[in-house]
C-alpha cells in the first residue's frame, strides 16, 4: 500500500468513526426541579432524559421509565424496591376508553378542566447562551387554577422535533396537543427555565420551578434502554407501588 | 417507661408554667382566643400525663408533637415546632412548658377574635427542613353571639362543652400521632359513597354494635358482635377489595382516636384534678359534665348509623365501639395490636372465631329476623333513589357556570337551604337551592334553583336559560382596580346576589368565576 492510499484510508476511517459517533449521539437533558409547599421549599431533585431514535429513557429519584416507540412498549422501573411493570404504548391521539363510574366513588376525586390562555410575551432572556422567550399559560378550571411560566429557546443542540414527538407529546391530552398545535414555536422549543404554580381546590398553593442544567447531544451509556438486572416485573400498580 | 422517670419534674414545669405571662416581649399580644388555646394546650398535656398509659400502653409522644392553629383572622400560632417556616416569628418571652410559641401575621386582617372558638383539623409534615408532624387545627366560631353580656350571664349549652370537647379534640389528634410512630399505614382514605345494600347493612352493624355495648349478658353481647361482622360481610358486597381495606383502616385510625377520647372521659370520671381554671379559661368546665359527654359518644353512633349518604362519618363511632367491646371481651388486646398491623374487625373476627359467611343469603335472612330490617331498608333505599335522581339531574344543566370561590376566606361553607341536599363525594347538590352563606361581611343569597357546594369552599350555579353573548350578571361596587376587581361590591344573576368586601370576577364564555378577596373591609 503506497503512501496516498494509506492516507485515503486512514481518513476513510476517521471520517467513517465520526460519522458513526454522529450517529450514535442522543440528545442528553439534565433538569433540576423544586416545590414549594406550605413553607417549605423541597432540595432541587435532579433527573435526566435521553432521546434516542424510537426511545426514551426518564432517570428520577425513585423512578425510571423507559419508553421503547420500537417495541410500543413502557417500562416502569421503581429504584426502591426493584420492580417494573411493562405497558404497551398508547396512541396519544386515541383517548383511553373511560371505564363507567361506579356510583361509589363519584365526586371524590376533583380533575380540573382548565381553559387555557396562551401569551406569546416579549420578553427575551439568555439562560446559559441560549436565547429565551417567555410564554405564559394561564389555565382556568372550576374549583382551581395554574399558571405556568415558560422561558423557551429553541437554539439548542439536540433534536427538537425528536424530543417533541417522544419526550413532550406522549404525556399531552387533547386540549395540550391542540395548544402545542397552535403555537409552533412552543412545539419547536424546550423550556430552559419554567414555574408553574397550581391553586388547588382545597390544597394550598404549590409551586414547582425546574431549571435545565445541561443540554448536549452525546453518546449515551451501554444499555440505557434495556431493563436493567436484578429487577422483578410486576402485574399491577399496586404490586409496583408497594413498599 | 421513660415519662414516669420525669413525672414530678413535668408536673411542677407545668404548674410554674402557669405563673409565665401568655404575652410577648417583642410585643405582640396574644388575643385571648389564643391563650385559650395555649391553656387548652396544657390541660390536654396534662390529663395525658395522668391518663395515656391506661389509654394504650406505650403512649407516651404526645408532649413531642407541635400544634399549629389558624385563626380566622389569618394569624397562624405554632407551638413548640423545632424549624418553623420562615413566615413565623418567634414569640421572645412567651413559653408553654418549656415550649417555644412562634406566630405567622403575613395574612392578618383586622377582625376580632372572640371566644369561645375551636376546632378540627388532622395531623400533616410541616416544616422549614425536614417535616416533623403537627396537629394542625382549624380554629372557627362556634357562632356568632351578638352580646357579649349574654354569652356571660346565661350560657348557651354548646359553650359548655366548648373547651372540654377542644381538649378531647387535641386528645385526638395527639392519638394520631401515635398512631403513627407504631403503625405503617397502608391503605388510604375510604371513599364511598353507599349504595342501598351498603346503606341497609351499616345501619345493622351499628345497632348490632350499639346492643352488644349495652347488653349485660355477656353470651348475648358476643351474639351481636357477631352480627356485626356478618352484617359488616354482606355490607361490601360491591366493593372493592382496595376499598375494603381502606374501610377498615379507617376503623382503626379514626376509631381508636375516639377510643382514646372515650377512655379519658371514662378515665377522668373515676377521678381526675384539672391544672387550669375558669380564671385561665371561661370556657372549661373541668369535664364536670363527663356523663353527657360519654352518652354523646353512643349518641353519636346512633346518629352516623342512620346516615344513608356518607359513610366516612361512621368510622369515628363503629371504630370507637370495635375497640371498646374488645377491652371488654379481651382485655390486653392493645398489646402490640399497632406493631403488628391488625385491623380492628379483623382481630375481632379471629377472636370470636367468625369465618366468612358460606351461605350469604341464609345471613341475610338471619340478620332480617333480629332486626327491624324492613324499615332500615326502606328508609335508605328512598334516600339512596334521591340523591341518585338530584346527581342526574345536576349532571345534565346545562349553560353558563357562575362559581363563587370563597377558598381565600380561609373558612369552610356552611350554607342554609331550601330543602333537602344530597351528598355525591365532596359534592353537595341543593336541588332546591341554597337559601343564604355567610363568612363575616360576606352574604351569598341564593334564588330557589339547583345549586351546588363543592369541594368545601365552592358554590355553583349554572344558568340554564343564559342566551349566547348575553352579560348575565349585574356588578355595582364602590371601587374598581384594574380590569377585574371590585370594591364592595353586589353582583345579581338571576340565580344569587353575592355582596362581598372586594373580589375578582373572571368572566369567560363558558364561566364566570367570582373570587372573594376579602371577607370584611379594610379600609382599602
Amino acid at each position: 500500500m503506497n503512501f496516498r492510499k494509506l492516507v485515503s484510508s486512514l481518513l476513510f476511517m476517521a471520517l467513517l468513526a465520526l460519522s458513526w459517533a454522529f450517529l450514535a449521539a442522543e440528545d442528553h437533558i439534565v433538569e433540576e426541579s423544586t416545590r414549594t409547599y406550605m413553607g417549605r421549599t423541597i432540595p432541587p431533585m435532579t433527573s435526566e432524559i435521553w432521546v434516542g431514535e424510537n426511545k426514551m429513557c426518564y432517570k428520577g429519584r425513585s423512578f425510571n421509565y423507559i419508553y421503547r416507540f420500537d417495541l410500543k412498549k413502557k417500562y416502569t422501573l421503581n429504584l426502591r424496591n426493584k420492580k417494573y411493570l411493562e405497558e404497551p404504548l398508547e396512541e396519544s391521539s386515541k383517548p383511553a376508553e373511560k371505564e363507567k363510574a361506579r356510583i361509589q366513588t363519584l365526586g371524590f376525586d376533583y380533575t380540573p378542566v382548565y381553559d387555557w390562555i396562551v401569551t406569546k410575551t416579549d420578553k427575551e432572556k439568555i439562560i446559559d447562551g441560549h436565547t429565551c422567550r417567555l410564554f405564559i399559560l394561564e389555565g382556568d378550571a372550576d374549583y382551581a387554577e395554574e399558571k405556568r411560566e415558560l422561558w423557551i429557546a429553541q437554539d439548542v443542540p439536540i433534536d427538537l422535533d425528536r424530543y417533541y414527538e417522544f419526550v413532550v407529546k406522549p404525556g399531552l391530552d387533547e386540549e395540550w396537543l391542540k395548544i402545542y398545535e397552535r403555537n409552533p414555536e412552543l412545539k419547536h422549543s424546550v423550556a430552559l427555565e419554567s414555574q408553574t404554580i397550581t391553586e388547588h381546590p382545597i390544597a394550598p398553593t404549590m409551586t414547582w420551578t425546574s431549571k435545565i442544567t445541561k443540554i448536549e447531544s452525546v453518546e449515551p451509556p451501554e444499555g440505557l434502554y434495556e431493563l436493567p438486572e436484578g429487577f422483578q416485573k410486576v402485574e399491577t400498580r399496586e404490586e409496583l407501588y408497594a413498599r | 417507661m421513660k415519662f414516669r422517670r420525669y413525672r414530678n419534674i413535668i408536673i411542677l414545669t407545668s404548674v410554674l408554667s402557669l405563673l409565665i405571662p401568655l404575652y410577648s416581649q417583642s410585643g405582640y399580644e396574644l388575643p385571648e382566643v389564643m391563650k385559650i388555646d395555649l391553656k387548652r394546650l396544657e390541660e390536654t398535656w396534662n390529663i395525658l400525663d395522668r391518663f395515656a398509659e391506661k389509654i394504650w400502653p406505650g403512649w407516651d409522644n404526645y408532649r413531642d408533637v407541635p400544634f399549629r392553629f389558624s385563626y380566622p383572622n389569618g394569624v397562624e400560632m405554632l407551638v413548640g415546632h423545632p424549624d418553623p417556616p420562615d413566615s413565623f416569628e418567634l414569640l421572645s418571652g412567651v413559653e408553654v412548658q418549656g415550649k417555644k410559641i412562634f406566630v405567622d401575621r403575613h395574612k392578618e386582617i383586622p377582625l376580632e377574635l372572640n371566644p369561645p372558638m375551636g376546632g378540627g383539623g388532622g395531623v400533616l409534615p410541616y416544616g422549614k427542613g425536614e417535616p416533623v408532624y403537627i396537629v394542625d387545627l382549624h380554629i372557627s366560631s362556634y357562632r356568632d353571639v351578638e352580646k357579649e353580656e349574654e354569652k356571660k350571664t346565661s350560657l348557651p349549652e354548646e359553650f359548655r362543652y366548648a373547651s372540654d370537647r377542644q381538649i378531647l379534640t387535641n386528645i385526638h389528634e395527639l392519638f394520631h400521632c401515635f398512631q403513627r410512630s407504631v403503625y405503617r399505614y397502608r391503605f388510604g382514605n375510604f371513599m364511598c359513597n353507599p349504595d342501598a345494600n351498603y346503606a341497609i347493612y351499616a345501619e345493622i352493624e351499628g345497632i348490632a354494635l350499639e346492643k352488644a355495648y349495652l347488653e349485660t349478658d355477656e353470651e348475648k353481647a358476643r351474639e351481636y358482635l357477631k352480627d356485626f361482622i356478618v352484617a359488616r360481610e354482606l355490607k361490601r358486597k360491591d366493593l372493592l377489595e382496595r376499598e375494603r381495606n381502606q374501610e377498615s383502616e379507617d376503623d382503626l385510625m379514626e376509631g381508636t382516636a375516639v377510643y382514646s377520647e372515650t377512655m379519658a372521659l371514662q378515665l377522668m370520671k373515676e377521678g381526675y384534678k384539672p391544672l387550669i381554671s375558669k380564671e385561665d379559661d371561661p370556657y372549661f368546665f373541668g369535664f364536670q359534665y363527663v356523663d353527657e359527654m360519654l352518652e354523646q359518644k353512643l349518641e353519636y353512633l346512633r346518629e352516623q348509623r342512620k346516615v344513608s349518604l356518607n359513610s366516612r362519618g361512621k368510622c369515628y363511632p363503629y371504630g370507637c365501639f370495635q375497640a371498646l367491646l374488645l377491652s371488654r371481651f379481651f382485655p390486653g388486646w392493645q398489646e402490640n395490636f399497632f406493631q403488628e398491623q391488625k385491623l380492628l374487625d379483623q382481630l375481632l373476627r379471629e377472636k370470636l372465631g367468625v369465618s366468612d359467611p358460606k351461605n350469604p343469603e341464609e345471613i341475610a335472612k338471619y340478620l332480617a329476623g333480629r332486626y327491624d330490617f324492613d324499615d332500615i331498608s326502606e328508609h335508605h333505599t328512598q334516600r339512596v333513589a334521591q340523591r341518585d335522581n338530584a346527581y342526574e339531574m345536576i349532571q345534565a344543566r346545562k349553560g353558563r357556570v357562575y362559581v363563587v370561590n370563597f377558598k381565600p376566606t380561609g373558612e369552610y361553607l356552611y350554607p342554609q337551604k331550601y330543602g333537602e341536599s344530597f351528598e355525591v363525594g365532596l359534592m353537595h347538590i341543593y336541588p332546591e337551592g341554597i337559601e343564604k352563606a355567610e363568612i363575616q361581611e360576606v352574604l351569598f343569597t341564593g334564588e330557589k334553583t339547583p345549586t351546588i357546594k363543592d369541594q368545601l369552599y365552592y358554590i355553583k350555579w349554572i344558568d340554564t336559560e343564559a342566551s349566547p353573548g348575553e352579560k348575565g350578571y349585574v356588578v355595582t361596587f364602590s371601587r374598581k382596580e384594574g380590569e377585574d376587581i371590585f370594591y364592595d361590591a353586589v353582583v345579581k344573576t338571576k340565580g344569587f346576589i353575592l355582596k362581598a368586601p372586594k373580589i375578582q370576577i373572571k368572566d369567560r364564555e363558558s364561566r364566570v368565576k367570582i373570587t372573594i378577596l376579602s371577607k370584611i373591609k379594610t379600609g382599602h
